[in-house]
């Protein structure tokens, strides 16, 4: 009954929205647009200004917000502004005022004390910083052929900072863990639109989350979150995707049986194959929930629309990751992926950190010039050479190649 | 013991329970649904971000200042009104069953799929996500998602 009476009051108000939204539904939708190269459309993208605390950025969706760093940021160093950090969320039911003087994170369940903290309590902890790439299960979706539903992102779903916050750990020794506990679930303040859905919560093993890595973050870049990347602290789980970097944190509970919950058994699950992949049409194989981070490399000085001078050198830019751990080599070629140069690698910040790669080649005397990027990682797993593929989008990470036009 | 002081002191205990798990589980109150906040223009938005680039306009006053880290309470409004779904048969089944949990946008964004594929989306957004559609509807909406435009 409550059910009904929500969806009813709800759906009044949409149509109020609806109406009012007319005027939007002709083809000036957007002043300034970005194309993205997503094979067979809907390519255009708004560029928009709109949202707080954010300066442009793609839009892929208004409500809830999915907006996309625009790729010429990462251009421009290996930590990702938080103005243009880009944004995910699932529900739509976002709070707009965080007030720090009766925010409060639980922390119970398979504990020797439960609390109730506030801000005041956990900048009082002892403090860590690591510097992490936070990157969407689901980055460069848009890219897969075939296609597939889902957020279509191009490569912009992703950004890297230095985050500053408490280990996990110590927050979990803080309130005592008691034996037998096996995960530890997190929950935001974030809530479904509809009554019955399932509201959206991720959970670590319990080793994984005392792994001292693993910690809640209340500043990014030296700055307090944007409210959009989850203001007042979110989860940083360094190596892994992002789907378990939960924001507005309020809610920790150490659990002492697997978690059997929807966003951790339903969703997020990928194929228990080499690189998460197989056939289009493809069924029956194991699934897993996603998990680590894999190596990703790619340009960020050049473009498809990139012109070079016929046999100039070609300055070689671009970012690279080692997923799970740091970057052993970044390396590019000319030639197909048949001999491969290494390329510098600037400062490292840190093995879940970008690092930024230079590399110069030289422009044939004419018809294109088409680079090719991998990274290794230091465990030694390199980018495979064609991408993988499965029905979620998820874990792309084959090797990056640009075609330039040589004039 | 006396039938009274038995009733009592369930209600008491009962009343300690729901007091200890308020504490536990605190969670801010839920939010008012945001969908009647106006598209900020670009001006007006470059004005808020002006006068208050951090806190917002909304913002209360609390603040957390321990060991040199201050975080200051934020509030502000986060834009809802996207784009609108072009005109077309079945409009009507769009904009009533398709809008209360995402704008239009998340579905003009994606690429061709077939009936198969959008009955297949339909349906895990009512069974899985709980979405508000009339199963009556479904035949209607699909036909509208199958027949959009995508591409130049």
């Amino acid at each position: 009954m409550t059910k009904g009476a929500t969806a009813t009051s709800r759906r009044t108000m949409l149509c109020g929205a609806a109406a009012s939204a007319g005027l939007a539904a002709t083809s000036s939708w957007a002043a300034e647009t970005v194309t993205l190269g997503l094979k067979g459309g809907p390519d255009q993208r708004a560029l928009t200004t709109a949202f707080p605390q954010k300066g442009s950025m793609v839009l892929q969706r208004t409500r809830p917000p999915l907006l996309e760093t625009p790729w010429s940021v990462f251009d421009e160093g290996v930590f990702t502004p938080n103005d243009q950090f880009f944004v995910r969320w699932h529900w739509a039911v976002i709070p707009e005022t965080v007030d720090l003087a009766t925010f409060r994170c639980a922390v119970r369940g398979h504990v020797n004390k439960e609390v109730s903290l506030s801000m005041a309590d956990i900048l009082a902890l002892p403090r860590f910083e690591i510097a992490a790439v936070n990157q969407c299960s689901g980055n460069s979706r848009g890219l897969y052929e075939p296609r597939v539903a889902g957020a279509q992102w191009e490569n912009g779903a992703m950004g890297n900072a230095k985050w500053t916050g408490v280990r996990l750990r110590d927050l979990l020794d803080h309130v005592g863990v008691k034996p037998g506990a096996v995960a530890v679930r997190f929950n935001g303040l974030d809530q479904p639109v509809v009554d019955g859905a399932p509201d959206f919560m991720k959970s670590l093993a319990i080793d994984h989350a005392r792994d001292g890595e693993v910690m809640l973050a209340y500043q990014m870049n030296g700055e307090q979150l944007p409210l959009l990347n989850g203001f007042p602290m979110r989860l940083v789980v360094p190596g892994w995707f992002s789907t378990y970097w939960v924001k507005m944190v309020s809610d920790i509970e150490v659990l002492d049986k697997p978690d059997d919950s929807f966003w951790m058994t339903k969703a997020y699950l990928i194929p228990d194959t080499p690189h998460a992949s197989v056939q289009p049409g493809q069924t029956g194989f194991p699934v897993v929930p996603i998990n680590r981070l894999v190596p990703r490399s790619w340009f960020t000085n050049v473009t498809a629309a990139t012109k070079v001078k016929a046999g100039s050198p070609v300055p070689l830019r671009g970012i690279a990751m080692g997923g799970d751990c740091g970057v052993k080599a970044v390396d590019t070629s000319v030639d197909g992926g048949v001999t491969w140069q290494p390329a510098a690698l600037g400062k490292d910040e840190g093995p879940y950190s970008f690092r930024q790669w230079t590399a110069t080649a030289v422009a044939p005397p004419s018809g294109a010039l088409t680079v090719l990027v991998r990274c290794i990682n230091t465990k030694g797993v390199p980018q495979p050479m064609e991408s993988n593929w499965n029905g979620g989008g998820f874990m792309r990470n084959g090797v990056e190649r640009v075609a330039l036009s040589v004039a | 013991m006396d039938p009274l002081i038995k009733v009592i002191g369930g209600v008491a205990l009962a009343a300690v329970v729901v007091v200890s798990v308020t504490a536990i589980g605190q969670r801010a109150p839920r939010p008012a649904a945001p969908y009647a906040v106006p598209a900020y223009s670009a001006a007006l938005n470059q004005q808020i971000a002006a006068y208050a680039a951090v806190v917002g306009p909304n913002a209360p006053k609390a603040e957390a200042d321990v060991g040199g880290i201050k975080l200051r309470s934020v509030g502000f409004e986060i834009p809802t009104q996207g784009r609108a779904f072009p005109p077309g048969p079945n409009l009507e089944a769009m904009t009533t069953n398709c809008m209360s949990c995402h704008t239009p946008g998340m579905i003009l964004n994606q690429p061709k799929l077939t009936a198969a594929e959008w009955t297949g989306e339909v349906n895990k957004m009512i069974h899985v996500y709980k979405a508000p559609v009339e199963e009556a509807d479904v035949p209607a909406i699909v036909t509208y998602l199958a027949a959009l435009k995508v591409g130049p």
